[in-house]
């Protein structure tokens, strides 16, 4: 029997986001996915940190951590560890998962801790109502650096990628049928996932120019020959999309950057289990050192 | 018997051994030794030793290994063998160059030192399949392990590494995750997941992990996830020193997080009570549901002693698996777990978290040991002490009584809440209160000055060194003097 997606939102709690913003149509998308996978509102733990998009366990009627800005991705492994049967799934903005928790994004998905993390990436912090955030395009001024930031902004698919993330995404709200399958696959992937949703905050961005610019969607695998398995290939077409400059024209891909084939397994379960080093590595018996 | 080997020594005040006991002591150090002090010492010419027999100075120590085996009188092969194993891995010229040093002081010792009288008999022991070696950092892993512990998240740092390298081999085997994760942010944060997972998780770490840690366990205690924080204490702030001994965490332990929210703090008194704590620590934070903070010290960690190993087993008293929440969240919440802002509940959220602390110092057995064998309120004077320090005090106190002086003494393993009834009672004695701690400020007597309205004196160090009895004999005889004047 499959769960309607609405089973998946929360009953007498309207989510708390301004009227428009694009995270309703992430929250949605994702019942949406969960409802497609088969899994019941008892399965899955959503686990955020501080922010606009990290309300979102509030709001879902599965099992729900919301956490420590930036420290969604330590608090889920702990709860995979402890509950290796549920998929767990950080949802967490540019700000949370690419500022304060840079750290723990790099040695999560260098340690394939076997979570899915979607970061809703509006360029900004927006909750504190307007300040740059890591993936803000240069000069972008925001109300604690009004002269603008100087840095370009963080290439975040590049990164996972050059930190061994095993599975990279990207998706935007604007194509919603392609962002539910790439979240879709992002959580039957076996290992540490990553997706980068483009969404613009309604209120500090409401024509959502901050991310793409002028530039538009692209799928990614409309490029001849791309091979996602192919990491060099992945880097490289990552390496294209970065300047968030307005008023530069081109494109930019969405879609699977890159994807590690996974560990094949005899498990016949949607959601597959992944051996952890830190399980095996103990398995000889070793007397009491002292 | 003891050895000193290193001039740092003379630093500080040497320590105080009873007359019978031999104190050995490297030649090159004997003036300076004897200006120090009258104290009955054996030269022992262990650099001399090294040099001579093809070594540096520095393997001294090796020299002295010789002669103290000797002197117990351990066979010399067994304890060339057993240097053998130890230096073998470093290659042939180390281990040749030690076997001959350590031959060299044995050889010595035995032609030598025969007229030292030793108080144990060191004849060899058939039966030992029972015993053990064990120090404060593996007994507290022992006991994790013991009360059920099934997640362990680790960031190393001295003096508390040995606790996560010790769980990092046992804890898998008995089918737990041990974690080394990437700052103690994250060891932190992955404890609580695994907690909200429903298995008993626990971190430990030392000062600047504690520090870096406060924000987690303010979570705790918000969202009230049960957790265990060993806190191995080591002297502040900051980087301090890492391989001394302190007791100044306390105050950090207890009021280290913003706002306010609930810890248990708990001090085991000996390397015995670092493993039967760990069970009080993880019941207590179930049936609490909030962070428990143990606090050891780096010589509770580094002490070693030979026990029986049937004292360190023990089978934890529940499963410890909790059944999941539905949602955790560190904005204030009602009893469902979603976020509430009103006054009213706001304050009735407050109040109940504050309230069902009031019963842990009931819950928790044998919350404070009393010694009030001349009853508080005819005691010359009360003194009072927590952690490693309770020995020491134990030793001065019994000194103290053969002069003459009627004293109480409490020693809390419970530091915070309050074990109020017991303080109560100890504050009640007839002459002046004395709290002995390693730390400054006098930490454990500025909680209790929170309860009792009569003044206490802090009998405080922060030398890094680990207090010694003769120093705290004289300190409350130099405090009761004192207040002998104050009164007339």
């Amino acid at each position: 029997m499959t769960t309607d997606h609405t089973a998946f939102l929360r009953q007498g709690l309207a989510p708390s986001w301004c009227p428009g913003c694009s995270f309703y149509q992430v929250l949605d998308t994702l019942t949406r996915s969960f409802a497609a996978l088969k899994f019941t509102p008892d399965d899955p733990v959503v686990v955020s940190g501080i922010g606009c998009s990290s309300r979102m366990p509030l709001f879902l009627s599965t099992f729900g951590m919301h956490t420590l800005h930036g420290r969604a991705l330590p608090f889920a492994f702990g709860c995979k560890m402890a509950q290796p049967e549920r998929p767990v799934v950080v949802v967490a903005g540019d700000g949370d998962l690419f500022s304060i928790g840079a750290n723990h994004f790099l040695h999560a998905a260098r340690n394939n801790h076997p979570v899915t993390v979607l970061c809703l990436d509006n360029h900004l912090f927006a909750m504190t109502k307007n300040q740059t955030s890591p993936t803000s395009p240069t000069g972008h001024c925001g109300s604690l650096s009004p002269s603008g930031t100087g840095a370009a902004p963080l290439n975040v698919i590049e990164f996972a990628i050059a930190v061994n993330a095993p599975f990279v995404a990207r998706a935007a709200v604007s194509s919603r049928e392609h962002m539910q399958q790439t979240i879709v696959a992002a959580l039957s992937y076996p290992g540490f996932s990553f997706v980068q949703i483009l969404s613009p905050c309604r209120t500090y961005d409401p024509n959502g120019k901050i991310g793409l610019g002028e530039r538009k969607l692209r799928l990614i695998n409309d490029t001849d020959g791309f091979d996602p398995e192919n990491r060099p290939a992945a880097l490289q077409m990552a390496s294209h999309a970065l300047d968030y400059q307005r008023g530069e024209g081109g494109e930019l891909p969405i879609g699977v950057y890159y994807k590690k084939p996974a560990i094949k397994h005899t498990s016949s379960g949607i959601i597959k289990k992944t051996p952890f080093a830190y399980q095996n590595i103990y398995s000889s018996l070793d007397p009491l050192r002292v | 018997m003891a050895v000193i080997l290193g001039n740092e020594v003379f630093e500080s005040e040497l320590p105080s051994a009873p007359e019978l006991v031999p104190v050995l002591i490297d030649s090159v150090l004997l003036s300076s030794a004897s200006e120090r002090s009258d104290g009955h010492f054996i030269p022992i010419p262990v650099s001399e030793l090294a040099v001579k027999a093809g070594g540096t100075p520095m393997q001294r120590s090796v020299a002295a290994l010789g002669v103290v085996a000797a002197l117990l009188g351990l066979p010399q092969p067994m304890v060339l063998g057993v240097l053998h194993e130890w230096f073998g891995g470093k290659g042939r010229s180390a281990s040749e160059s030690n076997h001959l040093i350590c031959k060299a002081g044995f050889d010595w010792a035995a032609a030598s030192l025969t007229h030292v009288q030793l108080l144990v008999d060191a004849s060899p022991v058939r039966q030992i399949d029972d015993r053990i070696i064990i120090d404060g950092n593996q007994a507290a892993a022992l006991g994790a392990l013991a009360a059920g512990c099934s997640f362990f998240a680790s960031y190393p740092i001295t003096p508390a590494t040995p606790i996560g390298e010790f769980l990092a081999r046992q804890l898998p085997q008995a089918g737990g995750t041990a974690h080394q994760a990437e700052d103690e942010i994250a060891a932190i944060c992955s404890a609580l997941g695994a907690s909200f997972g429903g298995k008993r998780a626990m971190v430990a770490t030392s000062g600047p992990g504690l520090s870096l840690m406060q924000e987690g366990i303010g979570y705790a205690s918000m969202a009230e996830l049960p957790v265990v924080i060993v806190n191995v204490q080591r002297p502040g702030p900051s980087t301090g020193m890492a391989t001394r001994q302190a007791q100044d965490d306390l105050l950090a332990a207890v009021h280290g997080g913003h706002g306010e929210g609930q810890r248990i703090v708990l001090a085991p008194r000996s390397v015995q009570e670092c493993f039967d704590i760990m069970a009080t620590a993880f019941t207590t934070a179930q049936a609490f549901r909030c962070p428990v903070i143990v606090l050891t010290d780096s010589l509770l960690a580094t002490t070693k002693m030979t026990a029986d190993a049937q004292q360190f087993t023990g089978t934890a008293a529940s499963s410890g698996e909790l059944p999941l929440q539905r949602i955790v969240t560190g904005i204030e919440h009602d009893e469902d777990g979603f976020p509430v802002e009103t006054p009213s509940g706001r304050t009735r959220q407050m109040v109940r978290r504050a309230e069902k602390m009031e019963r842990v110092a009931t819950f928790i057995p044998g919350a404070a040991e009393v010694d009030c064998d001349d009853g508080p309120p005819l005691a010359d004077v009360a003194v009072c002490a927590w952690g490693s320090t309770v020995a020491s005090v134990k030793s001065a106190v019994q000194e103290l009584r053969k002069k003459g002086m009627r004293i109480a003494a409490l020693y809390p393993r419970l530091l915070y809440p309050l074990c109020g009834s017991e303080l109560d009672a100890w504050s009640a004695a007839s002459g002046c209160r004395i709290i002995i701690e390693g730390n400054a400020s006098g930490q454990y007597a500025a909680l209790v000055a929170t309860r009792i309205s009569v003044p206490v004196h802090a009998l405080t160090t922060c030398d890094g060194e680990p207090l010694q009895p003769t120093a705290i004999a004289f300190g409350i005889q130099q405090i009761v003097q004192q207040e002998a004047v104050n009164d007339h």
